[in-house]
């Protein structure tokens, strides 16, 4: 079966993201990855295309055949063609930097998709958790066990004195990289997200956009995670994020009453607008439309809309993405054609969802 | 500054060798540099110690200032600088001074602490036992010393447990490393 038709159908990935606890409604998804590499060939970036395949060759029967792999996909990169690539990009299965990956590269998913193994990204392995809600505790020990069995199998590039060895020395020691997804609408609303982001710095965890290094925090997400990888244990960076997270959720919350009662017109406005938005566009770009469901989402957690909606917002977050447009429409397609497909797709979906109610508000 | 070979010419090539944390310099005129077969840079780590007559094991090449480079995968500081990475695990030695203050601006600590393959952690164990060993035998003469013969008897024992421990942890890993 090909990678692509083995993937979940979106409203299955957005079932998941169901909130657990109450939190979970800020916090969309927690993930652990871990960098590690073989000891006796150069790292991807300085590996001639024959060190890459033999570096492909050793890994991947090694990680594909690991008992948590089991009933899972694999595919090489220069088998999958860039829709697919950005299909796995937009789910969060790869990084951006794997995509331009070609010969000598491959993912490997678990069945339930919640390991993803990327074999010579900028390092030999990287291997990812990703879990909904907060369960950052879970994935570390979820990713340290696979860590464990794979080693036994593949010698790493290890040093007592440094750690695991990374191509890149802001991942060296632990190789870890501990981070929670965060949906922030309340923060950005009050403009009190830069604050936000500085306390984080503060204490030594990074802030950035949605897709990670570098990009914006499209639809008000904003993924938090650990600087530092050496000289701090798993355990303790795992127990430091969940803390940082669990401060930065508290503060969401404060700024989401404030809004409530200080702003109500205000919010009814933005939250009603989106849903005119959403609901009526013939022409809609991907940014309008994660900005507008960031809303849509805002209103459910403050009762403006029932509960069940939730899961339908999250899997149009994923359908409405440029990739998906094109997969659903089986062909590449131009901004422009995107544009009115992801428009006519959500007037679609919105048809069933009543306008918001009234009467109800806060969460 | 003049030619170090024919000491005539201007020098215009300039070689720096790192070794032992000590810095050694040449500096050649094209024609001698030319003539010491150092024009390719992979070649000048055994070019200084054709000029020098000795032999040495890290090097670097440069034209200007010292450079360091890695003997294993050939990256040179200049990679280092331009893509904020390294080449492979080796690079980590070879460029250990320059890490230093780039890890030290990155991390709270300079060393590992965390997780650590269960195979080395194997390889580690018969320091421990080492250790352990030295503190018996100092126990064992403090016993006799005092005519404490029964303590005495038990520490032998123990100790002899311990060497025969390490005996078996330094055969070869590559007797018993394929477990899976």
């Amino acid at each position: 079966m090909k990678l692509i038709e083995f993937l979940k159908p979106p409203d299955v990935c957005a079932k998941r993201s169901a909130p657990v606890d109450n939190w979970d409604k800020i916090i969309l998804t927690s993930r652990v990855r871990l960098a590690r590499n073989l000891d006796r060939l150069p790292f991807p970036g300085r590996s001639k295309r024959a060190q890459r395949v033999d570096a492909l060759e050793t890994l991947l029967p090694a990680v594909a055949s690991l008992p948590p792999m089991k009933g899972g996909a694999h595919e090489t990169m220069d088998n999958l063609s860039s829709i697919e690539k950005e299909i796995l990009v937009e789910r969060h299965l790869i990084s951006r930097e794997h995509k331009a990956r070609g010969v000598g590269s491959a993912v490997v998913l678990s069945g339930d998709e919640e390991i993803s193994v990327m074999i010579n990204e900028e390092d030999h392995l990287r291997m990812q958790a990703i879990l909904p809600g907060l369960q950052v505790k879970e994935a570390w020990k979820r990713m340290d066990s696979f860590d464990s069995l794979l080693e036994k199998r593949v010698p790493y590039a290890y040093s007592s004195q440094y750690g695991y060895l990374t191509a890149c020395p802001t991942n060296v020691g632990t190789g870890i990289r501990v981070s929670a997804m965060l949906h922030l609408p309340g923060l950005v609303l009050a403009d009190h997200v830069n604050q936000t982001i500085n306390a984080a710095n503060r204490v030594g965890m990074t802030v950035r956009g949605l897709y990670g290094e570098g990009t914006e925090a499209l639809g008000n997400v904003f993924q938090v995670s650990n600087q530092s990888t050496l000289g701090v244990s798993e355990s303790e960076i795992v127990e430091k994020l969940k803390k940082t997270v669990l401060q930065i959720v508290e503060k969401e919350e404060d700024a989401r009453q404030k809004l409530c009662e200080t702003q109500e017109k205000r919010l009814r406005d933005y939250i009603g607008r989106a849903y005119g938005n959403l609901s009526y566009a013939h022409v809609i770009s991907s940014k309008e439309t994660k900005n507008h469901l960031s809303l849509l989402r805002l209103g459910v957690d403050l009762n403006l809309f029932p509960a069940e909606h939730r899961a339908l917002v999250d899997e149009l977050l994923l359908v409405t993405e440029p990739a998906h447009i094109q997969r659903r429409a089986k062909g590449k397609k131009n901004s422009g054609e995107r544009d009115n497909l992801r428009a006519t797709i959500l007037r679609k979906r919105l048809a069933a969802v009543k306008p918001p109610d009234n009467r109800k508000f806060g969460s | 500054m003049l030619c170090n070979v024919c000491g005539k010419n201007e020098a215009r090539v300039h070689l720096s060798q790192i070794a032992e944390g000590k810095t050694t310099r040449v500096d050649l005129c094209e024609f001698c540099a030319k003539e010491k077969g150092i024009d390719d840079a992979p070649l000048v780590s055994d070019s200084i110690n054709k000029i020098q007559g000795k032999k040495t094991t890290t090097l670097s090449q440069t034209s200007g200032e010292p450079a360091l480079r890695c003997s294993v995968c050939g990256y040179t500081q200049a990679d280092l600088k331009k893509t904020g990475r390294l080449g492979c695990a080796h690079c980590y030695k070879a460029f250990e001074e320059k890490l230093k203050k780039i890890l030290k601006s990155m991390h709270p600590a300079a060393s590992h602490v965390g997780k650590t393959p269960e195979k080395i952690k194997a390889k580690k164990i018969p320091q421990e036992l080492e250790a352990r060993s030295l503190q018996l035998q100092e126990q064992l003469k403090r016993a006799v010393k005092r005519e404490q013969f029964e303590e005495a008897a038990i520490l032998r024992d123990e100790l002899k447990a311990v060497r025969k421990e390490i005996r078996k942890l330094s055969l070869p890993p590559s007797l018993d490393d394929e477990t899976d």
